[in-house]
């Protein structure tokens, strides 16, 4: 009689683990809607605005259909696109590699570690637009600081217009942007390098490891996660960056110094082209996860031993 | 778990309607109250202290108008109004740049002025402000701010190469340049060549050469004129009239540079003479160089203080009408260095006696040109200032970039 009142054994603990499950979607329900108002509507409507018909406002009157696309290619996007190419692969390549050095340095139990990790944060600390300011004033041809320390060690003979062509205005750029890129990137990877099991580190030292060896047999396998994460996310903050293209060059002369951002923009607010504007950002969205993507498959499929 | 929800559910339906009714209970003993939107632009710092004691000095004087103020950055402002209206929330009355005003027209979104304005209030602008931004023959605007730009010279700097006065004709103002770099070492003629304004830089030369951005509906920026006075600049830059690096030089930095005495001669507004005197920079200021047949036409360039369809347009008539009167005139043109829209304010002895406005004011009188008020004008711009910055850094020649820039004129202009 008594088996009979009883549930079925182990019914009890899958109705419990259901109803966990619900309750737990129930307490989610807030975070989902926000990140789906967050995230998923600009996704639609960047859909909407790329095939759509746009007035000067931005508001979509009608289907434009590809019509959007096809104009992209005579409003530049082939050098633009070319342009983002270099600005993204020649700030990420060396801010990984820099960081990657400065993180492993202020690792190691040295005077002044603290003093040195501290210094690394300043460039986090100051925006973006000041940033580009300063630059923008440090390189100018006739006042800027950097042509009169050069002029004064006699290592240029007359000033050099910095910010004149994109020949020297994109490196100059670039440099500030892997500037800015160095401290949250080496944070994340001194975080990674601190996770490392220190009986690890003391059995590689036993073993004789030391100086680059031990960095990139021992340690490097070990901040895979981390240098995963970095490379991700300062693929996107690149890729899509603006502020310091747009204070000091406006992507000029001519659009020489202009990536797919500064393109998206002027189209949008300079020409009114919302809807061919919806369409290059759509592109570089598609590119961007398109590179995430393959980025991540690549690295899982040679186990981290791609940088 | 349900009675939980229940009581979650009722929690927040007794919260919501407590919004409700303390939202209700405000609006009804308010309703009286109006309130406007005014969207200003900010031409300097000092910009934020002024429209601020404005604005309560209006609502003072207009106790059942509330006037929501929003002060934006001059290089956002198209951006920021265009995604207002778009999402809806257009101003009541805005500051805007003149080359906006057809698209706000063409889209409907602007209030005409004219069965507003009075012949007693019209009466007290110059003629000129009001007609450089008149659209389709209707006045949708009020000058706000203007400003006419003229050749301003530095004294020492003529004084020093043996020049005895400014050059009347661009062929005289390249001989002047070089020779002042040639015997002061110092930059000529200082030219803009780097973002917004390089096209109009541009056009200050291609109109002394008797060009024109378009005709007709279509760009002649292919037109011998024209093609001159881009190959002119070009030569000038080559043979150092130019300060070095034109590509780079924005307006605001080559003001630095004039007002620290390293710049010739520049083309510019009132404030560049105050900040030069400031600097005890001896300045003289005349007519922009025109070659010889042309009849020389100082340009104007004027912002627009614009009403939005929508409700409240009585209060934000009056509000306009509060912003036009002498004090706040005064003000404004005072603090930011701009030429009087009104007579009344011109005719301060501030503005008549002062070195820095007198000989702008003089222009104001004579004969002036502005810029086009076309539909798409922003692109247009964009078009002329890549084709030029790609001519002045050699990317491609003065012909090619200004073809490849008027099939995209003519196109902007359909």
């Amino acid at each position: 009689m008594k088996n009979t009142a009883c549930p079925p054994k182990g019914s009890e603990p899958l109705m419990s683990t259901s109803r966990h499950r619900w309750q737990g979607l129930i307490y989610l329900m807030p975070a989902l809607l926000v990140i789906t108002m967050a995230v998923g509507y600009p996704i639609v409507h960047l859909f909407e605005m790329a095939f759509g018909q746009t007035n000067s406002f931005g508001i979509i009157t009608g289907n434009a259909g590809f019509k959007n696309f096809s104009g992209l290619f005579a409003s530049g996007l082939m050098r633009v696109m070319l342009n983002t190419v270099i600005w993204t692969a020649g700030i990420l390549v060396p801010t990984i590699i820099i960081s990657l050095a400065l993180a492993y340095a202020v690792s190691l139990p040295l005077k002044g570690q603290s003093f040195f990790r501290t210094i690394i944060i300043i460039p986090w600390a100051i925006p973006l637009t000041i940033v580009a300011i300063l630059g923008d004033m440090a390189f100018n041809s006739t006042y800027g600081q950097v042509n009169t320390l050069l002029l004064q060690l006699h290592l240029i003979s007359h000033p050099i217009g910095w910010l004149a062509t994109a020949r020297t205005s994109f490196p100059v750029m670039m440099i500030l942007a892997i500037w800015v890129s160095i401290p949250f990137t080496t944070l994340t990877l001194l975080s990674g390098i601190q996770a490392v099991p220190g009986e690890i580190l003391e059995a590689s030292a036993i073993d004789g490891a030391k100086g680059f060896y031990r960095f990139r047999k021992i340690i490097l396998p070990q901040i895979t996660n981390a240098l995963q994460l970095v490379v991700l996310i300062n693929l996107a903050y690149i890729f899509n960056s603006f502020p310091i293209i747009w204070i000091m060059t406006q992507g000029g002369p001519a659009s020489t110094s202009s990536t797919i951002t500064i393109f998206v923009y002027q189209l949008a607010f300079t020409l009114g082209q919302f809807g061919q504007a919806g369409a290059a950002a759509l592109l570089a969205f598609i590119i961007l996860m398109g590179l995430g993507v393959a980025y991540v498959k690549v690295y899982r499929r040679t186990e981290g031993n791609l940088l | 778990m349900h009675r939980r929800l229940w009581a979650l559910g009722a929690m927040a339906t007794l919260l919501l309607s407590g919004c409700g009714s303390s939202t209700a209970s405000s609006s009804s003993s308010n309703s009286k109250q109006i309130t406007i939107t005014f969207d200003a632009m900010e031409y300097s710092a000092a910009s934020n202290k002024y429209f601020p004691a404005f604005v309560k000095e209006f609502e003072a004087s207009h106790p059942n108008i509330h006037v929501h103020l929003r002060v934006i950055n001059w290089s956002l402002g198209h951006q920021v109004l265009d995604t207002e209206i778009g999402g809806g929330h257009a101003p009541n009355v805005a500051i805007i740049g003149t080359r906006w005003l057809p698209s706000y027209v063409n889209s409907g979104l602007l209030v005409p002025l004219t069965s507003f304005m009075t012949p007693t209030f019209s009466k007290e602008f110059y003629p000129a402000a009001l007609a450089s931004i008149r659209y389709k023959n209707v006045q949708y605007s009020l000058p706000e701010a203007m400003s006419i730009r003229l050749m301003v010279y530095n004294k020492s700097l003529f004084s020093k190469a043996g020049i005895s006065g400014p050059p009347k004709t661009w062929s005289q103002l390249a001989t002047d340049a070089i020779k002042i770099h040639r015997i002061t070492g110092q930059s000529g003629y200082g030219l803009v060549g780097s973002q917004v304004e390089t096209s109009l830089d541009y056009w200050y030369t291609m109109w002394g050469f008797g060009g024109h951005i378009f005709r007709n509906g279509r760009g002649t920026l292919t037109s011998a004129p024209d093609l001159k006075a881009l190959e002119y600049l070009d030569n000038l830059i080559k043979s150092g009239g130019t300060e070095p690096n034109v590509t780079a030089s924005t307006r605001a930095g080559l003001e630095t540079q004039f007002s620290s005495g390293k710049v010739g001669m520049m083309i510019d507004g009132p404030w560049l003479v105050k900040e030069a005197l400031a600097n005890h920079i001896p300045v003289g200021v005349a007519s922009i160089p025109a070659q010889p047949g042309v009849s020389p036409l100082n340009p104007a360039i004027t912002d627009s203080m614009v009403m939005f369809k929508g409700p409240n347009e009585k209060a934000s008539w009056e509000f306009m009408k509060f912003m036009f009167t002498k004090p706040i005139r005064t003000t404004f043109d005072k603090t930011e260095g701009m030429l009087p829209t009104m007579k009344t304010v011109g005719a301060e002895s501030y503005f008549e006696k002062s070195p820095v406005f007198r000989p702008y004011l003089k222009a104001l009188s004579g004969p002036t040109r502005h810029e086009p008020v076309v539909p798409h004008f922003d692109a247009i711009s964009l078009a002329v200032t890549n084709a030029v910055e790609a001519a002045y850094s050699h990317v491609t020649s003065p012909q090619q970039a200004l073809s490849q820039a008027n099939a995209k004129v003519t196109a902007a202009l359909k």
